[in-house]
């Protein structure tokens, strides 16, 4: 064992954390979270470097990235692993801009957002009853304007294996009442929103799309998020079915109802 | 080889200690070391004093015990935990011997200590904890804090 001189001897000539080579520096910082890594980016020229090297980056970055940027819109380019984190927290259009794929930053999970366009809408083609047209506010190109309808269907799905795995997510719609001309049809109508895992369970609510939109007006208006349900994905146990589909309809009291705009399906990992 | 061939390894200060060839092999520059040039001179690592090299040794030694059947996970992480228990410098001068000999598990080990430490703590206290000069210049750190803006809102 260590006798008391050589300890004293080894404490006089203690190394210090800055005397670590950077490397260690990053293998430390790999165990941290990402918003630490990114806060002890500012301690010292060493640890910017451990922090910003590709090494830990790529750890971060999701497998699933890699298959996304060849369809991105616009080319995606980066000269560093933790430059095509950040690009990928601020959101790419992909598939010709039908869909939406981001990163959240502090947790590096997936999320998506489907248009419009990738939602199977009962009638949607039937232009006396859809409208398909572009928004200042939307974040596609087109987006769907329900002109008038007895029968409202609109369903999606989307492969979990795209998502992170483990991870909670919730389904949202993301809605609007028209205002000019003025929607009508939705007061005291409940609208039933479903979701269903691969399992086959399913979640279901109703709820009154004019409520929705009163409490988005009292925090500054724009669109609605309507939580459809929620998942989570688990690590893939068998190869049927992995599919999560979700629904919005209204087909009991089938009275007519219009003026509602859809931007799309979004598929967002919960926040902790 | 024989499974029970000893290595000889030799430290910075001129201390000779032998191991099993099991025992060795744990760490990756000593593994590749091995296989160039053989077990019959000793592996040199100068740049490990005698008391950290015991403590390498140790380590590797639990962990070739540890493949046998019958130690529980649990045991081997209560194993790991209790040798860490080492002051700040001791800590250290570990990680640089595991990153040095290439042993992946004792550097995520010991890494995974330091890392607890830092977590969720402030600039200024790691300034002041680790006696960390911050060696930016004022632009330099608007720069950087700008960068990772997000992170500190």
């Amino acid at each position: 064992m260590e006798n008391s001189s050589e300890r004293l001897r080894r404490q006089k000539h203690a190394i210090n954390m800055e005397e670590l080579p950077e490397n260690c520096i990053s293998t430390i910082l790999s165990f941290t979270t990402i918003r630490d890594i990114c806060i002890l980016s500012a301690v010292s020229k060493l640890f910017r470097s451990a922090a910003y090297d590709d090494s830990l980056w790529n750890k971060i970055l999701p497998q699933q990235c890699y298959q996304i940027l060849p369809r991105a819109v616009d080319p995606v380019t980066f000269s560093s692993k933790r430059e095509l984190y950040f690009r990928l927290c601020d959101s790419i259009l992909i598939d010709k801009g039908t869909k939406m794929f981001w990163l959240e930053p502090s947790t590096a999970k997936i999320g998506y957002m489907l248009s419009a366009r990738e939602l199977s809408i009962s009638w949607g083609e039937n232009q006396r009853y859809w409208h398909w047209g572009a928004r200042n506010d939307s974040r596609f190109e087109e987006l769907a304007e329900l002109l008038l309808v007895c029968w409202l269907e609109v369903q999606g799905q989307i492969d979990s294996r795209l998502l992170s795995e483990n991870t909670d997510y919730r389904v949202l719609f993301v809605l609007k009442l028209r205002v000019d001309p003025p929607h009508y049809g939705w007061g005291d109508l409940p609208i039933r929103f479903s979701v269903t895992t691969p399992d086959g369970k399913q979640l279901e609510s109703r709820q009154l799309l004019m409520e929705r939109q009163r409490e988005r007006r009292r925090i500054g208006g724009g669109w609605m998020e309507v939580v459809a349900g929620e998942f989570t994905t688990r690590v893939a146990e068998n190869d049927d079915n992995f599919h999560i589909k979700f629904c919005m309809e209204e087909v009991e009291k089938q009275n007519r109802k219009g003026g509602l705009f859809i931007d799309g399906v979004k598929i967002e990992p919960k926040a902790t | 080889m024989a499974s029970g061939s000893k290595v000889t390894l030799k430290s910075s200060d001129d201390e000779f200690f032998d191991v099993t060839e099991a025992v060795a092999l744990e760490c990756g520059a000593i593994k590749n070391m091995i296989e160039d040039i053989g077990i019959s001179s000793p592996i040199l690592l100068p740049h490990v004093s005698r008391k950290i090299r015991s403590k390498v040794i140790q380590y590797c030694k639990y962990h070739v015990e540890s493949q046998k059947p019958g130690v529980s996970e649990d045991e081997i992480k209560s194993r790991d935990q209790e040798f860490v228990k080492v002051d700040q410098a001791m800590l250290f001068e570990l990680i640089l011997a595991a990153n040095y000999v290439n042993n992946q598990k004792l550097l995520d080990l010991t890494c995974q200590i330091v890392a607890d430490m830092i977590k969720g703590k402030t600039l200024e206290e790691i300034h002041n904890t680790f006696n960390i000069k911050n060696d930016f210049t004022p632009e330099e750190e608007e720069e950087i804090r700008h960068e990772n803006q997000w992170a500190f809102e």
